[in-house]
């Protein structure tokens, strides 16, 4: 099965950006690989996107920043592992980047019960497990059994999008019906990620352990050939593949003949491979070097993370910040626009909801603005008045708020900025720095003011299971409010008309009432050498190498 | 000697389940444990704190702390170090897929950076010339100061991506291993060089020297005949503390060069919380410094005729 190419009509392929951008000051490091390699690539300046025919052929060299811990989607939802298995498993529906629309996958086409709690799918004829089995309907229905059975402790994120799953029943060879115990429409989507994505019953059978260490056996466009998690995972096309999703841009077979996923931890190594070709992808550049990869000819994929943006989530069991004034005086003396500019990359984008553009159903919502004399006026509104260091007092204590945040892309330089912004209209926050192993502590032992999240899924669903009562309840309401009944609403409405009323309406409730104070949209960043082409993110602004090939 | 030896492993015995116990507590005063961390992974689930409360107590984290030592030392006791939380893989099996790549950096930058430094030493022991001693001397000093990861990432710069001479990372044969053996060999030359240079001088010094000088030994005589053997001593001593902290420099330099190896394990470990995993590092940790201080105590009497083996277990 040779690849083909779709029609043109598809949606437009995204191209990089390349804008020259004034050298900034570099590191020691970063200008000695300038000095040393920088150069000699810059000679197609357009790269990266359209232009040429496709070639099959060729290995390409992906630079992961960890070695895998564990490559089983079902269990593991690290960005490495999600790099890793989307380009081996295939999922039930997918999700087109632009329009956030679930497509047609391994399921042909869909229902589902008004009330959400059933899902009825017809799959595809012909797709088999790169072990020659079938992918029916048992096999399907084997999946999300053994999910189940495998629960939370093991399958953290795939156990939440099967909430309330009470079983498959398999209709037909090519026909199963997925049975909640409550509304899930959020399970769709679900269908679509990596993390539901759909692996052989001969896989299913082995242990957890087992499939960590590699044993996976699907139905994608590339199978693992050798499988060395501290060095390096080599994947090769599966031949005779012809099952890929409308949402891609050609049909038949990838064009790569060979993956190499390389582990290569030391940013600035990474950098230095990507200039002197060892590397075609680099899945994590940092974000200071991309002006200048950009200006020296590389490309750079950018996409917001879908699902709740940057926030600061205020804790509602906090004195200070239960104050609906002082919350809203966050939202409004946040400087947006100059974070943006200041410490991130050009595909960062300034929030407009709590949900972010790549999200479906995101509409831009009112009151995420900067304006610091009405923060002001709130604040004194509240009886905060400026004492003597310029920090606002009341009844001799001081507007302190403690904000825990977590290492994510440029999230240090963020806060520091946020933290001299808020100290213009005389609020004083505290930054602090969790480590990724004191984070779970921290967050319950419930000893903050501000908790910073990002979390990334492509369905609306996301605010709720953040600020939801019924959710992770990161606000730590006390009790069910107003917004909450309208998040459990949206939840379980399948008519999208009314769901985009219902989100509209939670998320700007959320931003009312300040219980979500937004910030910024998070993208994944990627560069890329200038013979790699036709590479995109899939919807969840991750890695899919299905597209790509190599421009010798 | 085989009462020797004995009485040596028992002696390890202590040291052994101190680290063990030490470590344990370290690991349990820690604000937060695997399971939570893997449940909130990269913040991407959502489950409750609830749920997160019941899946810590079904899975013996909410035990008392003795019950937690002691299950786990009874473990250890059968050979069994736990599993890892992340791969689900024995913890003694991943450590032994590790541990040859990291022995053969150690060695390559064992073999180097002793070289290095008793020929340094020597060479600045033996110099005429004071400036060219002084030089030679500011080496060890300099060497030792510039911080591993740095040497790395130049070394890398330069050999790999300007000269493109040899990888810039990786596990594959002997030319990954150069940069990374040179990188790591650097702080042993530096040590070696040191001590050796002022032991030498100081048995140069000494009167046999002249009497070895009157007797008509030329320098080359002098130095391999007489001065070394003598002067070994506080190096072996110096190296073998050096082989221990190779582990720790293991670390820095599997990282930049993107090995495969204990060190890199560790900093996996470390990160996402891997107890049984950092358990079992630092456990092979004190198990290399004890034997190596053996190796150390029974290589002296082959250098120095006056040490013997019953002396050493006073």
């Amino acid at each position: 099965m040779r690849p083909v190419r779709r029609p043109a009509d598809h949606h437009p392929r995204r191209r990089a950006r390349h804008t020259a951008t004034a050298a900034v000051a570099l590191s020691l490091v970063l200008s000695l690989a300038t000095a040393c390699a920088g150069t000699e690539d810059a000679a197609s300046p357009g790269a990266g996107g359209d232009g040429g025919t496709p070639t099959a052929g060729g290995t390409l060299a992906v630079g992961l920043n960890t070695s895998v811990a564990c490559v089983d989607p079902h269990q593991n939802s690290s960005n490495v592992t999600i790099f890793v298995a989307r380009q081996i498993a295939d999922s039930l529906t997918d999700q087109d980047p632009e329009t956030g629309e679930i497509t047609p996958w391994l399921a042909e086409s869909w229902e589902s019960a008004p009330d959400a709690t059933s899902y009825t799918f017809h799959l595809r004829d012909g797709v088999t497990f790169s072990d020659g089995t079938p992918l029916d309907a048992e096999a399907v229905a084997a999946n999300f059994d053994r999910i189940t059975e495998l629960g939370p402790g093991v399958a953290p994120l795939a156990s939440t999008y099967l909430d309330g799953y009470t079983g498959s029943e398999v209709i037909d060879p090519q026909t199963v019906t997925v049975t909640f115990d409550h509304p899930n429409v959020q399970f769709l989507q679900g269908t679509a990620t990596i993390t539901l994505g759909i692996l052989a019953p001969a896989t299913l059978a082995l242990t957890p352990e087992e499939r960590c260490a590699g044993d996976i056996v699907a139905a994608g466009p590339f199978v693992i050939d050798s499988y060395e998690p501290e060095q390096r995972i080599v994947l090769s096309r599966r031949d005779g593949y012809d099952w890929a999703s409308p949402a891609v841009e050609h049909t038949g077979e990838a064009y790569v003949e060979t993956v190499n996923f390389e582990v290569v931890p030391e940013s600035g190594v990474r950098a230095g491979q990507l200039r002197s070709g060892e590397l075609h992808i680099d899945t994590i550049p940092l974000t200071e070097d991309v002006p200048n990869l950009e200006a020296s000819g590389f490309g750079v994929l950018g996409r917001p993370y879908p699902g709740v943006g940057v926030n600061l989530v205020p804790n509602l069991e906090r004195p200070l910040i239960s104050d609906v004034n002082v919350r809203r005086a966050i939202l409004l003396g946040a400087d947006r626009e100059e974070i943006v500019a200041g410490v991130l990359t050009e595909y960062d984008k300034v929030a407009q909801n709590v949900i972010t553009s790549a999200t479906p159903f995101f509409e831009p919502l009112d009151g995420i603005t900067y304006d610091p004399e009405q923060a002001v006026e709130l604040l004194e509104e509240s009886g905060w008045v400026p004492g003597e260091d310029g920090i606002r007092e009341k009844d001799g204590q001081r507007l302190e708020l403690l904000a825990l945040y977590h290492a994510g892309r440029q999230a240090s330089p963020m806060m520091e900025l946020l933290q001299g912004q808020l100290r213009e209209i005389g609020i004083d926050l505290q930054i602090r720095l969790e480590a990724p192993a004191d984070l779970a502590a921290a967050e319950a032992s419930g000893e903050w003011d501000l908790w910073y999240t990002p979390f990334h899924r492509a369905e609306a669903d996301a605010a709720r299971a953040v600020f939801g009562v019924t959710g992770r309840n990161q606000n730590r309401a006390p009790e069910p409010r107003p917004v909450d009944d309208v998040l459990q609403e949206q939840s379980g409405e399948s008519d999208p008309q009314r769901r985009q009323e219902l989100i509209t309406e939670a998320t700007q409730e959320l931003v009312d009432q300040a219980y979500a104070i937004p910030l910024y949209e998070l993208a994944g960043v990627m560069s890329y050498a200038p013979v790699v082409k036709g590479f995109h993110f899939e919807a969840s602004s991750r890695l899919s190498l299905y597209d790509v090939w190599l421009d010798a | 000697m085989a009462k020797y030896l004995a009485s040596r492993a028992l002696q390890a015995l202590p040291v052994l389940l101190g680290t063990f116990t030490l470590a344990f507590v370290l690991l349990s005063v820690l604000p937060s444990d695997a399971l939570s961390i893997k449940l909130s992974g990269s913040g991407d689930s959502a489950l409750s704190q609830e749920e997160i409360a019941r899946l810590r107590a079904e899975q013996g984290y909410d035990d008392p702390l003795p019950l937690q030592y002691v299950r786990q030392l009874g473990g250890l006791l059968t050979g069994d170090m736990g599993v890892s939380l992340h791969t689900g893989s024995p913890v003694v099996s991943m450590i032994g897929s590790a541990l040859p790549h990291t022995a053969r950096l150690a060695v390559a930058a064992l073999l180097v950076g002793v070289t290095a430094g008793l020929v340094i030493g020597s060479l600045a022991a033996h110099a005429r010339s004071r400036a060219l001693r002084e030089l030679l001397m500011s080496v060890p000093p300099l060497g030792i100061s510039f911080p591993t990861f740095a040497v790395g990432l130049v070394l890398i710069q330069v050999v790999s991506f300007q000269w493109r001479a040899l990888p810039s990372g990786g596990t594959d044969g002997f030319e990954s291993l150069v940069l990374p053996a040179l990188t790591l060999s650097l702080p042993v030359t530096a040590t070696v060089a040191q001590i050796f240079a002022r032991s030498l001088r100081e048995v140069l010094d000494q009167g046999y020297i002249d009497t070895a000088t009157a007797k008509g030994a030329g320098r080359l005589r002098l130095h391999l005949a007489h001065a070394v053997r003598n002067a070994a001593g506080p190096s072996l001593t110096a190296t073998g503390m050096v082989i221990g902290n190779l582990l720790g420099g293991a670390v820095v330099t599997e990282t930049v060069f993107s090995r495969e190896g204990v060190g890199r394990l560790t900093a996996d470990a470390v990160t996402r919380q891997d107890l049984p995993v950092v358990q079992g590092v630092v456990l092979l940790s004190a198990l290399v410094f004890v034997v190596v201080n053996l190796l150390v105590d029974l290589t002296y009497p082959l250098l120095d005729r006056r040490v013997t083996l019953t002396e050493a277990t006073r």
